[in-house]
């Protein structure tokens, strides 16, 4: 679920191969609640960028080996580096070469000798920008009504398990979910109550899967589940609690009212198609199928996927084959 | 010897800084070794690992409350950069450099 965006005290990396240089800073920052990480050459500082994913980097150009704008260009084009800001120290003055620290992605540009004042400045203004640049981004990927990750975060997610799983060679299961009926109980009991079914069963949702999987709201009433490192029959585990979690949910305020769910899960995605859309579009197809089936339960994909799901309303065997859960 | 403005102890900006004092000491205590790497390097006539030498400096030199090191080894650098061949431009800028190095003081 997500997680609120922990305030701990910012790491900052120097990359500079002068000693005297970090320990001037180190003492001139010392009261700035900020963590220190050194690296004299350009190479241990990409290592630790990597390894410690610091707040923010000061990156001097001119060093041996590689030098500034060498390390900036790896550290952007690096995914895990590339979102950290860098602000760039450098005793050239020259415009030509500001211009190419920020052509490269630099967030700053301080020359050196620095001014201790204004650098600290600028480390805060770019500490305090990059806070704010995450948090909108968190909340950016948060539905305001369920407090679950939404669909962009959703297929962000998506693709980044499916690559993970496929390096790793890990199971991985995707579930598209649908509370039944929905409309019919927004009607019946009006669009409050059907708020706090959403709510509620993004609740349950939260509480049944694990830290390292992921629950969103896709849309509307339909959300799904990405579960790292699962194989099928224990993703269908997941869902059948939840299933029977929703069933029996009650309301004070709604004595009349009862949700229930349906799933589809899949452990692939649908053939020829291995990206995150090819997945959503295997789980979708396997929800589409518990609702012919009756709703209120959980399907799995089955191995030889069907080409389409349209017109098996009409037709049974035109339906994705699919082998009940339980 | 001659005596005067040359031979005076070179101070910091930053002498009345309690914070700084210890680490003004620390970059004075390595004048000499910098003194000696920046003549090693001319001797051999390592032109780039001698800009290096000087490079640091120049970054340093200010943020210790010595200005006129960073001014000095700049100048150096741009003998370097701009007329490698010019041996004698190239050494008398960096002796300038190295007189002022020699005066730091803690």
């Amino acid at each position: 679920m997500p997680q609120r965006i922990a305030e701990q005290s910012p790491i900052l990396l120097l990359i500079d191969d002068a000693p005297n240089i970090h320990r001037l800073l180190a003492v001139k920052l010392k009261d700035e609640g900020i963590d220190f990480l050194a690296a004299l050459s350009g190479e241990e500082g990409l290592q630790l960028a990597t390894s410690h994913q610091p707040s923010l980097i000061l990156l001097d150009i001119n060093m041996p080996d590689l030098d500034g704008f060498e390390v900036l260009l790896r550290l952007k084009n690096e995914p895990s580096t590339m979102e950290i800001p860098v602000i760039v120290l450098s005793s050239a003055h020259d415009s030509e070469l500001k211009v190419r620290a920020f052509e490269l992605g630099a967030m700053d540009y301080v020359c050196k000798p620095f001014d201790v004042p204004e650098l600290r400045a600028r480390i805060q203004s770019a500490i305090r920008l990059t806070r704010l640049m995450r948090l909108l981004e968190h909340r950016a990927q948060i539905d305001s009504l369920t407090g679950l990750w939404n669909r962009a975060h959703l297929n962000k997610r998506l693709e980044a398990e499916i690559n993970q799983a496929s390096r790793k060679k890990t199971p991985l299961s995707f579930v598209m979910c649908d509370l039944d009926h929905f409309k019919k109980l927004n009607d019946t009991l009006g669009h409050p109550a059907g708020d706090l079914a959403l709510q509620t069963f993004a609740k349950i949702l939260q509480e049944q899967i694990r830290d390292y999987d992921t629950a969103c709201r896709y849309g509307g009433e339909e959300f799904a589940i990405i579960l790292p490192n699962t194989p099928v029959s224990e993703a269908v585990g997941v869902c059948e609690r939840i299933r029977q979690a929703a069933e029996v949910a009650s309301w004070r305020k709604y004595p009349d009212m009862n949700i229930t769910a349906s799933f589809g899960v899949s452990d692939r995605p649908i053939e020829g198609r291995e990206d995150a859309q090819g997945w959503i579009e295997a789980a979708d197809r396997t929800l589409y199928a518990a609702k012919q089936a009756g709703r209120n339960r959980v399907l799995a994909f089955s191995e030889t996927p069907p080409d389409s799901k349209s017109d098996s309303k009409s037709d049974k065997s035109d339906a994705p084959r699919v082998r009940l859960a339980s | 010897m001659r005596s005067g403005p040359q031979d005076e102890p070179l101070i910091s900006d930053f002498s009345d800084d309690a914070e700084m004092a210890p680490l003004i000491e620390e970059f004075a205590q390595e004048m000499p070794e910098n003194i000696d790497r920046m003549l090693s390097h001319w001797r051999k006539q390592e032109l780039s690992a001698l800009r290096r030498a000087v490079h640091q400096l120049r970054g340093a030199g200010g943020g210790y409350g010595f200005p006129s090191i960073t001014e000095s080894a700049e100048s150096v650098e741009q003998q370097i950069d701009t007329t490698p061949e010019d041996l004698e431009a190239i050494g008398q800028a960096l002796d300038e450099l190295i007189q002022l190095c020699a005066r730091v003081a803690a």
